[in-house]
């Protein structure tokens, strides 16, 4: 750093956006540099594991981003306001991409994925894999709460304000999310293996 | 119900999420577990969740995080630089397509180089203008000239030293040719000139008017010796108003300053205008040493 420079690592996210709305390029580097990371793994999850697609998601994201850095609403965390953008782009592809989807996983499951498991240990991999495909299938809102809670570390009421709704209303999801993937994945429960009911 | 202390702590009721990471089933507060059991079938329940919830987190450490690429950075970064461009950035780009309408190759080269000359020879030009134009600032601080009308005057040749009487009058009115004649020249015309000044000189505390007065129905403008005997007149009103001051800011205090001073007097009386000679307290003051 510069002796006489400004160092952006310290800077708040609020105030690096402020900087960036006045011209800064440096700030808005900065600002990219520590959320990039976290967008893109959030869009990949959210859109089907697609890698290309999330790749676009989050240049179209910045890029908006940088063409009106006034655009960002100071009165709330940036850190909310960034994932409700991200959040309301994914609803959008989903929108898009519904009946296709629809079709996709109707397909996957008419092959049938329910694998047995081989003794005891479980198999990371075709946990993470049916982790995803289930859920792919959940409500879209219910997909990012789960995302954004176990994946992205927010808290409870980050994702409230993120989504604009209660916090109850996010504890509510989650655990409804929770209790119908802990029965879809049934297989996958060391519990019931340990009580014998592979 | 007992009171336990070991788990004094308040908890939300709705807040099975937080209760699944926390505790096993077995390790629920009564209440607590009355709650959870609202909602759900049973221990197995509560206990699949739980494992879920474990084995969801450990996958989340283990996942490899997607990268974007440097590319994105580049290209978000280029279009915040597109977007947030000065203006005299785009005036000059716009200045290179009028020069150089046509699109090429070497376009994306030519336009920041053209940005880069047209901005070097804008610099150059004004600092050009700044030294050479305007007034001229050569001129000394502290040069002893009159301003002089040009018109009445021609360059005087030298004067012999036999005439000194007849052009005592005209000797204050220097033309401005002559102000840079050597000191020691001067100081022998003012010294030639002393008769006739002296002639003319106001004592100490007349006001100057008084001896343009008298010299009026001598010296009538129009004669042929009258505008220089009037300048003469005035030069030597002049002279007189600076002694007069310096008289009053050294009442009568004897000392080599004030005999400098009613040197210096005299020579201004008798020196031209606009020379050192014509400045008393000046000249006193480089006399004393200061």
């Amino acid at each position: 750093m510069a002796p006489f420079g400004m160092d952006y690592d310290r800077l708040s996210d609020e105030r690096l956006m402020a900087l960036a709305a006045k011209g800064d390029e440096r700030a808005f580097g900065a600002v990219y540099d520590r959320y990039q990371h976290r967008l893109i793994n959030y869009f990949h999850r959210m859109l089907w594991h697609d890698r290309e697609r999330a790749r676009d998601m989050l240049q179209d994201l910045f890029t908006k981003l940088a063409r009106n850095p006034a655009g960002y609403d100071a009165a709330r965390p940036f850190r909310t306001w960034i994932f409700s953008v991200a959040n309301n782009m994914c609803k959008n592809a989903y929108r898009h991409q519904h009946v296709v989807k629809a079709a996709a996983n109707h397909l996957r499951h008419a092959q049938g994925h329910e694998e047995p498991l081989h003794g005891a240990g479980v198999d990371h991999e075709r946990f993470r894999r049916r982790l995803d495909e289930e859920l792919d299938r959940l409500d879209p809102d219910h997909k990012a709460t789960f995302v954004m809670r176990y994946h992205e570390d927010m808290a409870i009421k980050d994702i409230a304000a993120a989504f604009g709704c209660s916090e109850g209303t996010v504890k509510s999801r989650l655990f409804y999310t929770l209790k119908k993937l802990a029965e879809r994945m049934k297989a996958f429960d060391p519990n019931a293996v340990h009580h014998g009911k592979a | 119900m007992p009171f336990t202390m070991e788990r004094h702590e308040r908890y939300d009721p709705e807040d099975i999420e937080r209760l699944l990471q926390e505790r096993p089933f077995d390790a629920l507060l009564a209440e607590e577990r009355a709650y959870v059991l609202r909602h759900l079938s049973g221990r197995e329940e509560y206990e699949a969740m739980r494992a879920l919830l474990s084995q969801v987190r450990e996958d989340e450490h283990r996942r490899a995080p997607v990268q974007a690429g440097d590319e994105v950075r580049a290209q978000v970064l280029r279009a915040f630089r597109q977007e947030h461009r000065p203006q005299w950035r785009i005036w000059l780009n716009s200045l290179g397509n009028m020069l150089l309408p046509r699109e090429g190759a070497t376009m994306p080269l030519l336009r920041p180089a053209l940005a880069i000359a047209s901005l070097a020879l804008l610099i150059t030009v004004g600092l050009w203008v700044a030294r050479h134009g305007g007034t001229d600032a050569a001129q000394p601080l502290a040069e002893a000239e009159a301003p002089q009308p040009k018109a009445s005057h021609a360059p005087s040749p030298e004067r012999p030293a036999a005439s000194a009487p007849a052009n005592a009058a005209a000797e204050p009115v220097r033309p401005q040719g002559a102000a840079t004649a050597p000191a020691e020249a001067r100081l022998e015309d003012i010294v030639r000139a002393e008769p006739v000044e002296q002639a003319h000189a106001v004592a100490d505390g007349e006001p100057a008017t008084t001896s343009l007065a008298q010299r009026e129905p001598r010296d009538r403008p129009g004669t042929e010796a009258g505008p220089h005997r009037e300048r003469a007149a005035i030069a030597a009103t002049q002279s007189n108003a600076a002694a007069e001051g310096e008289t009053q800011q050294v009442p009568g205090d004897a000392g080599p300053a004030d005999a400098a001073t009613r040197a210096g007097k005299t020579e201004a009386r008798a020196a031209p205008p606009g020379t050192l000679a014509a400045m008393p307290q000046l000249l006193a003051l480089m006399t004393t040493g200061w």
